[in-house]
């Protein structure tokens, strides 16, 4: 099979584009730049990535920019594609003890379903919107191919929101949002999780204006995650027509957040 | 239809990516799309495989996201129906190039075809249309060879006309790769001096 980075665990320091690059570009000093000939000289692999990346460069001299680029854009594309993977999984071509054992667990469900004392995850019970959140999962996709990414300067301020430390990560995602510019995938999950941490720091209104920005990015998944933390801001507002409008449309749309939003209909209605 | 979906759902383990066949024949039993992910990103892997074959063809931010979102479409489609084989990742990789270049020329308004009014080369008076890109290019190739030296020249002539890896490059010239990217860059930096980024046009990407 080809080279490729993961089937070679060998001079794993040296096989990131950022790396490759500072070296193509002599950036690295006299004892990075020695160690990563010798790493080249031994290991195949990264010869062949250092060649594609040159010849790329060659081709766009403005790679090292474009390239991340473009690896956000996947970045995008794959967080889009897992989504709808996720929820138009089929079950055409399981073989039939698939079925046997499918239908033994909707059995157990079902009996569960009847005898199980009372769920604690039923949305109704939920007190305020941040246990909503807890029950339903909050939101932490921060790009995918984070562990492949380079460091972005976000990251710290995603690390403290990972953490929950919403009061703390407001003002970090604050400092680094631009507001001005919607172009990347950076400052559209800034744009996201700072609306999240106003709401879950029992700020929902400050969420609001980015929520709405979060509405106006293109990409489906963004749309409904604005819906369901506006429609959670608008019950802890009070305003539940409001919230049962968003909730509607999430439902309606069979996406993202469609479950968790029927549940919640029931419980508002 | 739920347990259904979870049990196709089931999360992919990391050691997946050792065996990209054996995902590729797992996805197209179950359909699911997780699966054709977790492969993509496999072949991304750190050193952006396929980012730089998107960033060192389409420059323009929007056509490069058109561009991406339509290759992975198509490809999740392919590989569908793909034949499972060792070399998933090569024609991956090799697809991407190719449908980069054919969204280029389908859509693209980056890249002008050398010979425009700002071609130094095109100003011969008696210049006829057709005549004028036979003329660019022997032009073009008769300044190449004045300004770039005749070891760079076959060098990049080799990768860029030819289509050779530096390796085979390296082999055929019984030079070391290092040598081989030493050469295309000095090589590709006299033309580019030269003839900006139009002289790309000549080495006959599609």
């Amino acid at each position: 099979m080809e080279n490729l980075d993961i089937d070679n665990p060998q001079h794993k320091e040296f096989r990131s584009f950022g790396k490759v690059m500072d070296y193509l570009e002599e950036k690295l000093s006299s004892e990075e730049t020695t160690a990563m000939e010798e790493a080249i000289e031994q290991d195949e692999s990264l010869e062949d990535l250092v060649n594609e990346i040159h010849q790329a460069w060659m081709q766009n001299p403005n790679l090292r920019a474009d390239a991340t680029e473009a690896h956000a854009q996947l970045g995008e594309v794959f967080a889009n594609l897992d989504e709808k993977g996720q929820q138009g999984a089929k079950s055409i071509g399981l073989s039939p003890s698939w079925y046997w054992v499918a239908a033994a667990v909707v059995v157990m469900l079902i009996l569960a379903w009847q005898f199980w004392p009372r769920s604690s995850n039923n949305l109704c019970d939920c007190d305020n919107v941040s246990q909503i959140v807890q029950e339903t999962g909050v939101y932490s996709q921060h790009y995918t191919l984070r562990a492949a990414r380079e460091p972005l300067p976000a990251d710290q301020a995603f690390a403290t929101y990972d953490n929950k430390n919403y009061q703390e990560a407001i003002p970090q995602l604050e400092a680094l949002l631009d507001t001005n510019s919607q172009t990347t995938l950076e400052n559209r999950e800034m744009t996201l999780s700072l609306a999240v941490s106003y709401l879950m720091a029992n700020r929902s209104a400050d969420a609001l204006p980015y929520l709405r920005r979060v509405g106006s990015f293109m990409e489906p998944r963004y749309q409904s995650e604005a819906d369901w933390y506006t429609a959670l801001v608008q019950i802890d507002l009070g305003n539940t027509p409001a919230a049962r409008q968003h909730l509607q449309k999430l439902r309606d749309r069979r996406q993202l957040h469609a479950d968790d939003a029927e549940k919640l209909l029931e419980c508002i209605e | 239809m739920i347990v259904l979906a979870l049990l196709t759902n089931a999360p992919v383990p990391d050691s997946a990516c050792e065996d990209l066949p054996g995902l590729l024949g797992t996805y197209q039993r179950t359909q699911n799309q997780q699966l054709v992910v977790q492969l993509l990103e496999c072949i991304e892997g750190p050193g952006y495989r396929l980012s730089i074959i998107f960033a060192s063809l389409i420059r323009d931010q929007d056509e490069r996201q058109d561009c991406i979102q339509d290759f992975f479409i198509k490809m999740t489609r392919y590989l569908l129906r793909a034949e499972i084989r060792e070399s998933i990742p090569g024609y991956i990789k090799s697809s991407a190039r190719n449908h980069s270049l054919n969204f280029l020329r389908d859509n693209s308004t980056y890249s002008e075809p050398i010979g425009g009014e700002d071609d130094p080369a095109s100003n011969t008076p008696d210049a006829t249309p057709s005549a004028e890109e036979d003329i660019s290019m022997k032009q073009f190739l008769k300044v190449a060879e004045e300004i770039v030296s005749e070891e760079n020249w076959e060098t990049i002539r080799l990768v860029y006309l030819d289509g050779l890896s530096y390796k085979e490059v390296a082999e055929q010239l019984d030079i070391r790769t290092s040598t081989v990217r030493g050469r295309v860059q000095n090589g590709i930096k006299k033309l580019r001096e030269q003839f900006g980024e139009r002289f790309w046009d000549f080495f006959g990407e599609d």
